[in-house]
């Protein structure tokens, strides 16, 4: 249609007719950009919080990738006979013997006790390394002496520093018979903490004494706990594996990412007809363009197309600065609350935004099908006519 | 009428009649005209007497009733629609009473909307109509910056833009003063020698430099 470029005398050369129309009408495109974005970063901002919580979750939790944990019920121990029928399995590589204090973390749930491993040396070394974990501050605890190494994450959602008192004989909700000390930082994809096997065993002579089973690789792990399941009686022994932890996770998160799909299909459909209906209007008073271009033999479909491009290039606009919006805000969030509670929070969350895409999509659908029905209802010279 | 004989734009018995729920209304009553390649037709008429109908039919815009228009020996309703876009697209042009110009674009990109698609030569042509039409100064300016009598030179410059073979205005001096009408007549009578120009108007003066006038009165045509 405008395919002719003013060389030299415009300042937007080269660009599409339909481009032109939206850069030189501000007034109304910029409006309709914004309420694309507004509705954009909305939608993305509630699902990266949703992902969050399970993104946490599996971050918490997620040392079961490499180790399915076995505690025992009704008895401090598991009986020689379990064991040895354990060691026996062939997908298992180690067990390591464990006791369990615990610690209060704050979640989106509220209060929530994180298991903290009593674990040997060597064994202790082995995990941190099957989970991609090091230490980046401080040292790990001594033998028999009331120390405990944390996840960075941890850490930070305690509030706690190195040399502070992590677990104590007063706490509600995170004790240890002796006041136990922070001496190490962890850093790596996963939570976890753990103290001095020795000084568990010493010191508290009612926790649970369990185990931590690995395979060889993480590929075996679920063949592994397959194995575990049938040598154990489910009466006397619990166990704790990725598997379940996934199941429960999705299980709790359904529910929510159920509304969230009611919310967004709402929201969706109310700004598609929103910005569907502005288009329409839009159209309607450019009409007379429209039929002196019919008149002078234009086809009808190039114009459709053009109106659509116009369409799609201010919604894909309007969809770019929600998501800038949107991983802007979040990534601000993240900074001043998420990562000082140790939460996670991905600010560029690309399953977020390929949710929000359907906003887009649905505004240049309905606005095409609504444009082109209209036009293909005009006859030019009855507008013209008129001689508005 | 054979058809070889055809050429320019010829109108045989055509009728252009409106259902108005039982009554039919006659807009366009037999109407035949047999026009030259170029020259300036004017077509005369008091409001309502069918003289834009007529042009709109003329144009292909409307379809008859009854009755045959050809052009050049082909008759219109022989055509596609398709093919009729491209008639009006690459061989006519269109001065409407009102300008119709696209308030985003500059007066020069607004009078390339009337080339060719793929027309590499349509800015200096453009530019070349401006020079002739006296409104080269005004290229970079957008419509609502030109006077009434400027747009419809800007109109002017559109309809020009693919050479055409007819050019069709309706009412184009209806919105403008006497001065700035006769401006705009005579811009319109100076393509005659390279083609036809049919200007419909009420008004009489504006007629003085055309070849030819047709007087319409309730749908049928007297030539003057």
């Amino acid at each position: 249609m405008w395919r002719h470029n003013h060389q030299g005398d415009t300042t937007i050369r080269n660009l599409p007719a339909f481009l032109l129309y939206l850069v030189r009408n501000p007034r109304k495109t910029i409006p309709v950009c914004l309420v694309i974005a507004l509705a954009v970063a909305l939608l993305a901002s509630v699902t990266i919080l949703m992902d969050s919580i399970g993104q946490t979750v599996f971050a918490m939790y997620g040392y079961q990738r490499d180790l399915t944990v076995l505690y025992p019920r009704n008895t401090l121990y598991i009986s020689k006979d379990t064991v040895s029928k354990l060691k026996k399995l062939p997908d298992l590589n180690r067990l390591y013997p464990s006791s369990g204090l615990f610690i209060s973390i704050k979640t989106f749930f509220g209060r929530t006790p994180f298991v903290v491993f009593a674990l040997r040396h060597k064994d202790a070394m082995e995990i941190l390394r099957k989970c991609g974990l090091k230490l980046i501050q401080g040292r790990f605890p001594d033998s028999d002496k009331p120390e405990i190494v944390l996840s960075r994450d941890i850490a930070a959602n305690r509030h706690l520093q190195l040399g502070d008192i992590a677990l104590s004989p007063t706490s509600k909700d995170s004790y240890s018979p002796q006041p136990m000390r922070l001496v190490g930082v962890l850093d790596g994809p996963v939570w976890l903490a753990f103290t001095s096997y020795s000084y568990v065993h010493d010191n508290c002579p009612i926790a649970l004494n369990g185990f931590l089973a690995s395979a060889k690789t993480r590929a075996q792990m679920p063949a592994l706990d397959r194995e575990i399941q049938s040598v154990i009686d489910s009466g006397k022994i619990r166990i704790w594996t990725y598997a379940d932890l996934v199941r429960e996770a999705y299980g709790a998160l359904s529910n929510l990412y159920f509304f969230l799909d009611i919310i967004t299909a709402i929201i969706i459909f109310d700004i598609a007809l929103l910005c569907g209906l502005l288009f329409l209007i839009y159209f309607d008073q450019r009409l007379s363009e429209y039929a002196a271009l019919l008149a002078m033999g234009y086809h009808q479909g190039y114009i459709i197309l053009q109106t659509i491009q116009e369409t799609g290039a201010l919604a894909i606009v309007g969809w770019l600065i929600g998501a800038i919006m949107a991983t802007g805000l979040l990534d601000y969030l993240r900074i001043i609350y998420f990562e000082p509670k140790g939460m996670i929070l991905r600010a560029f969350d690309p399953h977020a935004y390929w949710y929000t895409f359907a906003l887009p999509v649905f505004i240049v659908l309905f606005a095409t099908v609504t444009i082109s029905l209209r036009m293909l209802r005009i006859d030019p010279v009855s507008i013209m006519e008129r001689r508005s | 009428m054979n058809e070889d004989q055809k050429q320019g734009l010829c109108a045989e018995n055509i009728y252009l009649a409106y259902n108005d729920g039982s009554d039919v209304t006659f807009a366009v009553r037999g109407v035949s005209l047999d026009l030259s390649d170029v020259g300036f037709i004017g077509i005369l008429g008091p409001s309502g007497s069918g003289k834009s109908s007529l042009l709109y039919l003329l144009s292909g815009l409307k379809r008859a009733t009854s009755g045959e228009i050809y052009y050049n020996g082909r008759a219109y309703s022989d055509m596609k629609e398709k093919e009729r876009l491209r008639l009006r697209r690459n061989h006519y042009g269109f001065v409407f009473q009102q300008p119709y110009l696209f308030d985003y674009l500059t007066a020069i990109e607004n009078a390339l909307t009337g080339a060719s698609p793929g027309d590499d030569q349509a800015l200096a042509r453009a530019m070349e109509i401006f020079e002739e039409l006296g409104i080269a100064r005004n290229a970079k300016k957008r419509p609502r910056q030109l006077s009434g009598g400027e747009r419809q030179r800007v109109c002017i410059a559109r309809a020009m833009m693919n050479s055409p073979t007819v050019i069709f205005a309706d009412e184009p001096t209806a919105a403008l003063d006497r001065q700035n009408g006769h401006k705009v007549m005579e811009m319109l009578a100076s393509y005659r020698n390279r083609g036809l120009v049919i200007v419909v108007t009420h008004d009489t003066a504006m007629l003085d430099e055309c070849d030819r006038i047709y007087r319409m009165r309730d749908g049928t045509v007297q030539e003057n």
